[in-house]
């Protein structure tokens, strides 16, 4: 894919969330900006402050003094590359599953003016689909139906980190969940806000460590936990 | 008086009191633990009362009753204490959001971000 003809790079702000990450939050942050990219990383309260792997790149580098949840981490750097005058968000990340070379084409379709936020997704190519290891796609798919279940949306699937928004969609959706469930929470704002969206192909590259940071059938059953509870009391 | 009974009653003493300490700028709390506290000092006192208040509402017996309450106040009192921590979380999170915006730098450079 082609870097988009009238596009300047620097106007798309890739958001980081951190949370004790090694020495792959600087992999993923060079290879984001050898492609030019506005990098922001937000480190969610590490023992470690990230600024340890990335002396001296040129990336805005926020810290949230404790550690409050990945939604949260995307809130604030959301809400910072707004502010940066961002013309394009993407969240991303940290662990290095996402390919800095289908940004484009995540952005694509809210350059053209077709939609407001664009949703990676894991199930829309076969190719991708067998990428993601069999008890993940069960996972996935049950997430799939909760999300409907909280959200009214259905997507071919959840809780995919890799996103795009423009930046008015960005400045109209304000999340509250600090945890995981802001996935789900994201697609009802995004309903709630009468915001167009779509699904693009997205690659996820399943290495060892993303993995071992991936979620498991546990932490899922918390998400539920916290959706229930967001539906029951505000 | 039976044993139990003076120690049921000062324990029932005792969870007033600290609640009236507890609650000491709400009258309207303060006041329900007083109602509370007369309440269990009678059924304490007057065990088959209990049972005759349970049978009015259709409930076998009186610590059925008893047990159906305590279940209701405390899944009550869960709730309310986790909407609580989560107006605190969510305060404390815009609090640290602001902090965290306003002292964004850039690495390489190391110079602050003024935001517009």
């Amino acid at each position: 894919m082609q870097l988009i003809g009238t596009l300047t790079p620097g106007s798309v702000f890739v958001v980081i969330p951190a949370y004790n990450e090694g020495p792959v939050l600087a992999e993923t942050a060079t290879e984001l900006l050898k492609y030019g990219y506005s990098v922001v990383v937000v480190d969610d309260g590490s023992r470690v402050p990230g600024t340890q792997y990335l002396k001296g790149s040129p990336v805005y580098y926020l810290r949230h003094l404790t550690n409050l949840g990945q939604g949260a981490a995307l809130q604030t750097g959301t809400e910072f590359a707004v502010r940066q005058g961002a013309q394009f968000i993407v969240h991303f990340d940290a662990d290095g599953q996402h390919s800095p070379e289908l940004i484009p084409s995540l952005i694509e379709p809210i350059r053209t003016g077709e939609c407001d936020v664009v949703i990676g997704s894991r199930f829309l190519k076969a190719s991708d689909r067998k990428q993601v290891p069999l008890e993940k796609q069960i996972l996935l798919k049950a997430g799939v139906f909760v999300t409907w279940l909280f959200s009214g949306v259905w997507l071919s699937d959840t809780h995919n980190g890799f996103r795009a928004f423009s930046a008015d969609a960005a400045s109209r959706i304000r999340m509250t969940e600090n945890g995981f469930a802001h996935a789900t929470e994201i697609l009802e704002l995004i309903k709630r806000a009468g915001l167009r969206f779509k699904e693009v192909p997205a690659t996820i590259r399943y290495t060892d460590y993303s993995r071992s940071k991936g979620q498991s059938v546990l932490n899922s059953i918390n998400i539920v936990f916290d959706l229930v509870l967001r539906k029951v009391m505000r | 008086m039976k044993s139990i009974q003076f120690i049921l009653i000062l324990l029932c003493l005792l969870a007033t009191v600290a609640g009236g300490l507890v609650f000491r700028f709400k009258l309207s709390y303060r006041l329900l633990g007083l109602f509370l506290f007369a309440a269990a000092v009678a059924f304490v006192l007057f065990p088959n009362a209990t049972s005759s208040v349970a049978n009015m509402l259709g409930v076998g017996r009186g610590t059925d009753l008893l047990v159906y309450l305590g279940l209701f106040a405390g899944v009550y009192s869960f709730l309310l204490l986790y909407s609580r921590t989560r107006r605190l979380e969510r305060s404390m999170t815009e609090q640290l959001r602001a902090i965290a915006i306003r002292d964004a730098i850039r690495l390489d450079t190391g110079s602050a971000q003024r935001s517009s």
